[in-house]
């Protein structure tokens, strides 16, 4: 009989194990409300950049302090990635607290909606400057960068330069362009003469000096030479300058025009359009200026070339269609594809770093120039200026964010800079005469 | 006695076939009652309601007993699920105005079912109505008048003589007089009221829950949550901070977070993803702006429930493309 029991009570104790294994899972089944959240309202990441602490507390070092803070401030708000937050909101004074993750209490910097913190303390001995800088994240709490820098007081610049190329690399898994240049055309001496200055428009330097009409500036993959046209010899020719050391430049001067230089991505090579046969065509050439091969045979004008970043594609403008159009030529095949339909003169393409999108100038329907962007295929175009004059000569950052070009929205031309989606759009610099046809270096 | 043996025997052989069908039996027993009580509305095909609306019901229903308690149970009924309904109100930022909208669409729909105070008035046409109307005294309300014919009609016919006649005089008697007789109309009116008010009480339970059953006013509460919902994604959507550069305006980004609210609008520290946006860095721009926004608004005071979720949050950037 016992056995009985044990038996009746086990297969009723199977049964209740069972029920409540078929019922269980159906009342965890729970009915989910859904809230659809779609507009983000700050486009940006919202970061905190506190006065950084300096050791020995004397008014030189805190002048010190309030030029370097806002220089990483501006820096990095170039970038147009981040928001700086207004510094009147800051419940804490890093000369205070400290500026290690343990000294900082993050609920005083997320309550003021910051998502990145950046601490810095500074120790100044003598001539040079120490400088700790930190990265964090306000609501892990988690150092995402930390450095610790030593220089001269004329390198503050360049430590906030190469903390700034960390954060970014730290951000987006890609190399920041802090230490890139831009080259551009002048007319500020009352010739057409070529420039460069740093990314952010800083330290401005006059490249050529001939005193004749240069233009269309490139530079090469390494950075090491600037290729551009100049009237010198009183007809559009090539010329291959030396940009760090004191190499002997090359002048590259076919019959007709030598115009429109573009360099190989990843090796000395350029491409430009030579009408050497009586009609502009394009040509790959090496960096001593002699011709590799033909890369386009049609009636048309062919020219600007811009390289893809894996270098097997050329684009290009060509009105064989009997308008300017952009169009893609793979190197190896010689396969040609249009790109540009719309419109009637699409010029000046500029293959981005990152490969997916080409920039180019069209002219509108009121006869002023914009700037576009599409895809590789000629798909999303998207124009990026609008009612503002003329926009011109759209070239790409290093890290493939965003775009220098020219515009005449003040009246006369002058460099620009946006992001890749055509927000943020400022003046870059500011000098005398007119700047046109910027290049951004590598 | 061998055949009786014999059978036993066979019996025993057979235990174990016995134990099987008599556990299939006990199981399927089980099981039948099980369904029966954890789905009794399984009939009804898959109206498998929302959390919301059942919570919503109950608390009008409790609303409207409350009410019932005091002493003005129609027009204050208004004013009650008036004032409980737009207690949600100060959460909802002035922005928001569509907040009065449903609210205003919502009163009306509710008196229509709580309107029956007719059941009451179905027993008064028992006694005659002329009579009624004369015991009562002036000061009383005349809303309150069809419902008092039924018990003093008879009892407080006297004073209805004296009364009619002159009514001011009554009051000009000496209060001794008076007071007897007011007392035992009082009484009589208490007692009447209490019970026209729990039958009122009842007539609007079983209406409320004949609402559940029907699910078709269930519009008004989940309107009320609607606006529970656009507050909700009103903050999460400000603290939302996104750098489209980062994401690089991929417009199929998306993600899902499902949260659940508690009474007072924290967050419960258990939110997980559903969906992930495939971007870790956009997947972290969600997470942070849920937990910025932590505490969210207190749920609305019709809401009984202790918390409100699971909540799935759809963050989808429409700006992305």
């Amino acid at each position: 009989m016992s056995d009985l029991k044990t038996k009746y009570l086990s297969s009723i104790v199977v049964c209740f194990l069972l029920v409540s294994v078929f019922t269980i899972p159906v009342n965890a089944q729970r009915v989910i409300d859904y809230i659809d959240i779609s507009n983000p309202f700050l486009r940006k990441i919202p970061i905190a950049i506190p006065l950084f602490r300096y050791t020995p507390e004397t008014p030189q070092n805190e002048s010190l302090s309030k030029e370097i803070t806002p220089l990483l401030s501006q820096t990095l708000e170039f970038t147009g990635f981040f928001k700086m937050l207004n510094e009147k909101a800051f419940l804490e004074e890093l000369q205070k607290t400290g500026i290690s993750g343990s000294s900082i209490n993050f609920k005083n910097w997320t309550a003021i909606g910051a998502e990145l913190l950046i601490t810095g303390g500074l120790q100044v001995q003598d001539k040079l400057i120490v400088a700790e800088l930190r990265l964090f994240d306000t609501f892990s709490g988690r150092l995402l960068v930390g450095k610790k820098y030593k220089g001269w007081h004329d390198d503050k610049r360049k430590i906030v330069r190469r903390f700034c190329n960390e954060i970014i690399e730290r951000l987006t898994g890609s190399k920041g362009f802090f230490d890139s240049q831009i080259a551009f055309v002048s007319n500020q001496t009352g010739n057409k003469e070529i420039f460069t200055c740093d990314f952010d428009g800083y330290n401005v330097k006059q490249i050529t000096r001939n005193r004749s009409i240069n233009l269309s500036p490139a530079w090469s993959h390494d950075k090491e030479w600037m290729a551009y046209t100049s009237f010198t010899k009183n007809k559009p020719d090539l010329y291959i300058r030396h940009m760090v050391g004191k190499k002997r430049g090359v002048f590259v001067s076919f019959k007709g025009h030598n115009i429109t230089p573009s360099w190989h991505p990843n090796r000395l090579e350029l491409a430009a359009a030579l009408s050497k046969v009586g009609n502009s065509e394009i040509y790959l050439l090496t960096g001593s200026g002699k011709i590799i091969k033909r890369l386009t045979y049609d009636w048309g004008i062919d020219v600007s070339p811009t390289w893809s970043p894996d270098g097997k594609k050329i684009a290009f403008v060509s009105n064989r269609s009997g308008n300017a159009h952009i169009y893609i030529k793979e190197v190896e095949s010689g396969d040609i594809k249009r790109l540009t339909y719309e419109g009637k003169y699409n010029v000046s393409p500029s293959w981005s770093p990152k490969g997916d999108r080409i920039a180019f100038c069209g002219r509108n329907n009121v006869d002023m120039f914009d700037i576009y962007v599409m895809n590789v295929d000629g798909s999303r175009k998207m124009q990026l200026t609008k009612n503002c004059k003329n926009n011109e000569s759209p070239t790409w950052s290093p890290d493939g964010n965003l775009i220098a070009f020219s515009s005449t929205r003040f009246g006369k031309n002058q460099i620009f800079v946006m992001t890749a989606y055509g927000t943020d759009q400022r003046l870059l610099l500011s000098l005398p005469g007119e700047q046109f046809e910027p290049s951004w270096s590598r | 006695m061998y055949a009786g043996n014999d059978f036993f025997v066979r019996s025993e052989i057979k235990k174990t076939t016995w134990f099987l069908t008599f556990g299939c039996s006990t199981f399927g027993h089980i099981l039948f009652f099980a369904i029966i009580f954890f789905f009794p509305n399984l009939d009804q095909g898959q109206r498998n309601l929302p959390t919301v609306i059942d919570i919503d019901l109950v608390s009008v229903t409790e609303q409207v007993t409350d009410t019932i308690s005091e002493t003005q149970p129609i027009e204050d009924q208004h004013m009650e699920m008036e004032e409980e309904i737009s207690s949600p109100q100060p959460m909802v930022s002035k922005d928001l105005q569509p907040v009065t909208s449903p609210e205003n669409q919502y009163v009306p729909k509710q008196f229509q079912p709580l309107a029956p105070i007719e059941p009451p008035k179905t027993l008064t046409p028992q006694k005659p109505k002329p009579e009624i109307i004369k015991p009562v005294p002036e000061p009383e309300i005349k809303t309150i008048e069809p419902v008092k014919p039924q018990e003093p009609t008879e009892k407080i016919e006297p004073p209805p003589q004296t009364v009619p006649d002159e009514p001011k005089l009554k009051r000009s008697l000496k209060k001794k007089t008076i007071k007897k007789e007011q007392v035992v109309k009082n009484n009589n009116k208490r007692h009447l009221k209490d019970t026209l008010q729990r039958l009122k009480q009842q007539v609007r339970i079983s209406e409320a829950d004949h609402r559940i059953r029907n699910a078709g006013d269930v519009k008004t509460t989940v309107e009320l949550m609607d606006i529970y919902k656009a507050e909700v994604m009103a903050r999460i959507q400000r603290n939302w901070a996104l750098s489209f550069q980062l994401v690089g305006y991929h417009s199929n980004l998306s993600a899902t977070l499902v949260i659940t609210i508690l009474r007072n609008g924290f967050i419960r520290s258990d939110m997980w993803f559903e969906k992930k946006s495939g971007n870790d860095y956009f997947d972290e721009c969600v997470l942070k702006a849920v937990k910025k926004s932590n505490p969210l608004p207190p749920l609305p005071s019709a809401y009984l429930r202790s918390y409100y979720g699971p909540v799935g949050l759809n963050f989808t950037p429409s700006g992305l493309k």
